[in-house]
């Protein structure tokens, strides 16, 4: 191919990707950022600084109680009387549940094995659990081509597709094209991670061959000491970020109630909303994530003592707390943690 | 619009990029939901300067600045998301031809790029997507125009082996 042939094809390739980019969606996650740096009308802020004055002329006026420290309390630790296995139980449900929503047309037969036929191939899901790993085939009397058609217009019930179609092959001629989908976050509760599906087909003569596979793993339980809990007075934020070639150590922020007590809320609800890490502790191999390694620590400093939510934020690092120095189990999953703790500093 | 003066706000500054900026992160980082990340963290780093990018006359180059920082940043590259592939479809090294005979020759592609360092990725995305100057591409990324040739030389190279291995190639 020619240099022309093949900067048109990086340029069909990228603009053929263009649909993976939802316009609303962008829209609004901007909107979500955006909207606390709106600016007030002039009246609006007058009426603000008035009302101020008033609420600060009648603090002093009536004077105020020393002895109360200004403060966030978290609500109570959710009474949970779930158990780990319960949780797989749950996994396991999902993952067989998951595994039938394949959209396919109606003609197509479910086939009790593997085909004779379909290459050996298996998938990668890490990290997961392999034995709630479900898998299922099919054959369909349709072309491979009408088939991806049919996919590009149906996707699996609370389910998103995760990237484009791929393909792949091997020495003998086997051409195996894949999609692979995602549960929406929302529909997933913390009893186990969210179920990923994998549904690859192949030409079989006039039909095409289907297998679906999915991936998950349970979580554990969390404990009540892994709750951020009592009156929280004040948060201390450390972080390194990532800053090539050498990532950079942040100079500490210090929250304190009242002023900052929204951030405070906001990030204790934050450690509080994580679900706990999934079992079995899987080993992951990640790039060397430069030095010193990238973290963030929230101290939370409570009446009772101190409360620490630890990230290591490279390579499925995940969260660690400590209670008066003590560590205290299980970890749990970072989710956003990273993200509103940035949004939670601002430009501090 | 700012209610006081008719100029736009951070607000809407923000939104009337985002799908253009969320379009650049898919290419850049070869995924929906890295891509939706990138976003995020890009508006996060510049609502810090809200009020200084709603005063710009030309916005998009800043932001777009922000989000090659973050995507060229090592935590972006460290992501914590399940990835789900076959497990021979998994591409280690783009510049060993697959041997396979491809389907789909933009899925072809889409596949090599996901085996790109982040740099010469967005060298690519910026010269063929963006369709940006290699002056302008070597002033963002801070590097020197020889560097994105190289880059682009490359990649094209790579790719070429890539589509077509019995031809040979740069193996770079």
């Amino acid at each position: 191919m020619t240099d022309d042939q093949l900067e048109t094809l990086l340029r069909d390739t990228f603009t053929s990707r263009e649909p993976l980019a939802d316009p609303d969606v962008a829209r609004r996650m901007a909107r979500s950022v955006g909207a606390p740096a709106r600016r007030w009308p002039a009246y609006v802020a007058a009426a603000a600084a008035v009302l101020v004055v008033a609420l600060v002329g009648a603090f002093l006026a009536h004077g105020h109680d020393a002895q109360e420290p200004p403060v966030v309390d978290p609500t109570p630790p959710p009474a949970t009387t779930a158990t780990y296995q319960e949780n797989r139980a749950l996994a396991a449900a999902e993952s067989a549940r998951v595994v039938e929503l394949v959209p396919l047309p109606e003609s197509a037969t479910r086939l009790p094995r593997k085909p004779a036929g379909w290459p050996g191939r298996g998938m990668i899901s890490s990290p997961a659990d392999a034995s709630l790993a479900e898998t299922a085939w099919w054959s369909v009397p349709v072309d491979a081509g009408s088939l991806e058609t049919y996919l590009t217009a149906h996707e699996p019930g609370g389910m998103h597709r995760e990237e484009g179609f791929g393909s792949s092959s091997d020495l003998e001629g086997h051409v195996v094209r894949y999609l692979s989908y995602a549960q929406d976050r929302s529909t997933t509760p913390d009893a186990y991670q969210p179920v990923s599906l994998l549904v690859q087909w192949m030409a079989d003569g006039d039909h095409t061959l289907v297998r679906a596979d999915t991936s998950t793993a349970a979580r554990d339980v969390r404990t009540p000491e892994t709750y951020v809990d009592g009156e929280v007075t004040a948060v201390d934020i450390d972080r390194v970020v990532p800053h090539p070639p050498d990532n950079q150590r942040l100079p500490p922020v210090h929250l304190t109630a009242p002023d900052d007590s929204a951030d405070i809320a906001r990030l204790v609800d934050a450690v509080n909303g994580l679900p706990a890490s999934i079992k079995p502790a899987f080993v992951a191999s990640c790039p060397y994530p430069g030095d010193p390694r990238p973290f963030v620590t929230l101290t939370f400093h409570t009446a009772a003592g101190t409360v620490v939510a630890h990230l290591e934020t490279a390579c499925w690092g995940q969260v660690e707390i400590r209670r008066d120095g003590q560590p205290v189990r299980p970890t749990l999953d970072p989710g956003d943690l990273t993200e509103v703790v940035e949004a939670a500093v601002g430009n501090r | 619009m700012n209610e006081i003066a008719g100029a736009p706000s951070f607000a809407d500054v923000v939104e009337t990029y985002a799908p253009a900026l969320l379009r650049l992160a898919v290419m850049l980082t070869g995924d929906q939901s890295d891509a939706e990340d990138l976003l995020q963290s890009t508006l996060l780093r510049t609502v810090r300067h809200a009020d200084r990018v709603a005063d710009m006359t030309a916005p998009s180059a800043y932001l777009r600045q922000v989000m090659l920082n973050e995507h060229l940043s090592a935590g972006r590259r460290l992501s914590r998301r399940v990835r789900t592939v076959p497990s021979d479809a998994v591409t280690t090294d783009p510049a060993v031809p697959s041997g396979a005979e491809t389907v789909d020759r933009r899925d072809e592609a889409w596949a090599w790029l996901s085996g790109l360092r982040p740099q010469q990725r967005t060298v690519l995305v910026l010269r063929y997507y963006e369709d940006l100057p290699d002056a302008e591409i070597a002033t963002v990324l801070g590097c020197s125009e020889s560097t994105v040739r190289s880059h682009a030389f490359r990649g094209l190279a790579s790719l070429r082996e890539r589509l077509n291995p019995s031809v040979g190639g740069d193996p770079s």
